[in-house]
């Protein structure tokens, strides 16, 4: 087998993965004052849909895939390699109470064949290996663990959740905390390790604060976003503070409609000596009788850093640095019937002319079971999304199973 | 003469026969339905062909205005909708990410069932959207109903008529067939199960047939139906929706 070629299945391992261990503590002792909060705010209140008990859920997702490597420079110029992932993501949720409630997600990923070789190949360092033999590895990757605490004007939760604060479905340059995985198929977030309140100022408009845990990589950060809705828009306006870049991010986001529907970010970046630069999404859905859905989104980057990507990225990424000045996003579906459809899209880094081309076809063929069939293919490209100097197609097959 | 007798004659019994007007049954239907909360637990059986896929839920809601749902199946688990008057949220526990559907959206299956989320979100009452008549009296499987016509008259309607089949002493409305501004039958809804709640006769388990789609209906069935059960109104939030 050679893992020669960077992938799509890249597993949502937080980069921040090394310092979860050094965060623990620091939970603990906070989640613990939570639990002391509380117990001193023994405020009835009623919240009917919160059913104290551990609810337990999850999803298994097996992929077998085929990657051809299309070297096009050499007369032999096509290899193909197979491997496996098979990730099962644990879902957990107790309501202690109507007024605290843990949440989590854990996920493990079994790796063969091309993408195991790979990630032997990668600095592990940063991944939490459970298994290692010749033929396969085994991670795990804590996604989410947080607790909450909902108090009559607050909601305050502490661990490792998902923050999505922007609109954009692939480009959404205001979510700092949890990025966007493009790599992946289902476009997962990963998880980042924040306290974070909520008050509420009306059915639609409040105030989201976020701290982020101290660590010596990527420093603390702090967020606030307020949000409202008026007319049929909902928007919002966010404000962000990164220590380790010393940089302040401003930003608007809105979602609504205007015959179709139309949403964006407006984000402008401070550096210390007045250093600026501005990072812009906007992007559009629409369908057509019910059977045809489109989405496209086109963001732009002020600053361009062409040779700030990575000659190679880790397998175990979790986001690429989109650091180009132009990218663009298609997807179009067509729902054959309500457990069929197929869609083709196209994340594409336009200045390099670079980008991940995917088909698939979708079969919920029972109820808890969906079958996809898909094909991804990666240009080579030394200078695009996947830094790499062959082209890269691969057939996948993936199975889910939900319980 | 014998013509003006008869003019006379068919005058009173029409008038005997339609005694209750258009309005009048709108507002004792609107009287079943009335209520300032609801909580159900609700199936959705999607029939595709010969497969059958299943979604369970949650529901409370204010008036018309207000909606919670949370699914409970496997695959759904967790997923929340939020309805505020005519708009619609989404929460993905995955993701915990909360989506707006977009206006065109709305036309579509409802967690890809026969039933659109305009369906779902259809709050105003139909007296004002609609100018009723009845068109005549029918026996529908051993139900003596009112035969009801609703022609809109106003743009912002999901369905442009509407012919209703109304029982004539519960004021239920087994039968509705939903029609396109071309004349097209869009959708028919049956209802197949009724129940007495209190003081109300509540359709308690409904098949809808979306006359466009080839071998599909939904079945929706709700139990441990409540009325005006107290409900804390600050969850139809967006911030209750990602608790």
């Amino acid at each position: 087998m050679k893992a020669n070629a960077t992938h799509p299945f890249f597993p949502s391992l937080s980069r921040e993965g090394t310092q979860s261990r050094r965060m623990w503590g620091e939970f603990f002792l906070i989640f613990s004052a939570c639990i002391c909060l509380f117990s001193f705010t023994q405020i009835a209140y009623a919240q009917p849909k919160q059913d104290p008990g551990l609810i337990l859920s999850g999803v298994s997702r097996n992929d077998l895939v085929g990657i051809q490597s299309i070297d096009n420079s050499k007369s032999i110029g096509r290899q193909m390699d197979f491997a496996g992932s098979n990730l099962l993501t644990l879902d957990m949720r107790s309501a202690i109470s109507s007024q605290v409630k843990i949440d989590g997600s854990v996920d493990l990923w079994l790796f063969t064949g091309a993408y195991a070789d790979a990630i032997r190949q990668t600095d592990s360092s940063s991944i939490l290996p459970i298994l290692q033999t010749t033929s396969a590895v085994v991670i795990a990757d804590i996604r989410k663990l947080y607790a909450s605490l909902y108090l009559p004007l607050a909601d305050i939760s502490v661990g490792r959740q998902i923050i999505s604060f922007g609109q954009g479905m692939v480009f959404s340059p205001i979510d700092v905390f949890s990025t966007v995985n493009i790599l992946d198929l289902s476009l997962r977030r990963s998880g980042s390790d924040v306290a974070r309140v909520r008050v509420p100022f009306g059915d639609l408009s409040g105030i989201d604060a976020i701290a982020k845990s101290t660590s010596q990589k990527d420093g603390a950060a702090a967020a606030i976003k307020a949000y409202s809705h008026a007319g049929c828009f909902d928007f919002s306006g966010i404000g962000i503070y990164q220590g380790a870049q010393n940089e302040a991010i401003t930003g608007v986001t809105f979602k609504g409609d205007l015959v179709a529907g139309v949403y964006g970010e407006l984000v402008e970046h401070w550096h210390e000596g007045g250093d600026r630069f501005f990072v812009g999404m906007l992007g559009t859905d629409y369908s057509i009788e019910n059977q045809w859905f489109f989405t496209a989104e086109y963001m732009f980057n002020e600053r361009a850093q062409i040779n700030q990507i990575p000659a190679q990225l880790s397998l175990l990424e979790t986001s690429i640095p989109l650091t180009h000045h132009h990218y663009g996003f298609v997807n179009a579906r067509y729902k054959i019937n309500d457990i069929m459809n197929v869609s083709a899209s196209a994340i594409a880094d336009i200045t390099a002319q670079s980008g991940i081309f995917t088909a698939q076809y979708f079969y919920n063929i029972l109820q808890n079971a969906n079958i996809i069939l898909y094909v991804q293919y990666y240009p080579a490209s030394m200078n695009g999304l996947l830094p790499q100097n062959v082209g890269t197609a691969t057939y996948g097959l993936r199975i889910e199973v939900a319980f | 003469m014998n013509y003006i007798k008869f003019l006379i004659l068919f005058f009173f019994a029409s008038s005997s026969a339609f005694s209750i007007s258009p309005d009048d049954i709108l507002a004792a239907m609107d009287k079943n339905r009335d209520y300032n909360t609801v909580s159900y637990e609700g199936t959705m059986e999607i029939h595709i062909g010969g497969e059958v896929r299943s979604k369970t839920m949650k529901v409370i809601g204010v008036g018309t205005e207000k909606a919670l749902v949370e699914f409970t199946n496997a695959q759904d688990k967790g997923t929340r909708y939020l309805k505020i008057n005519k708009e619609l949220w989404i929460y993905f526990p995955s993701e915990q990410d909360v989506v707006k559907i977009s206006g065109h959206m709305l036309k579509e299956g409802m967690m890809g069932s026969d039933v659109s989320y305009e369906d779902a979100l259809e709050s105003d009452g139909l007296h004002k959207k609609y100018n009723a008549s009845i068109s005549g009296e029918e026996l529908l499987d051993g139900h003596a109903c009112y035969v009801l016509t609703l022609d809109a008259i106003v743009k912002d309607v999901p369905y442009y008529k509407r012919t209703m089949w109304v029982d004539k002493s519960l004021f239920i409305q087994w039968k509705e067939e939903m029609y396109a501004k071309s004349g097209a039958l869009l959708k028919v809804s049956h209802v197949l199960e009724m129940q007495k709640i209190g003081s109300r006769h509540f359709p308690t388990k409904l098949e809808m047939v979306n006359m466009l789609r080839k071998d599909t209906k939904t079945v929706f069935t709700m139990a441990d139906v409540a009325f005006d059960v107290k409900i804390d109104k600050s969850v139809f939030s967006l911030q209750s929706l990602q608790r």
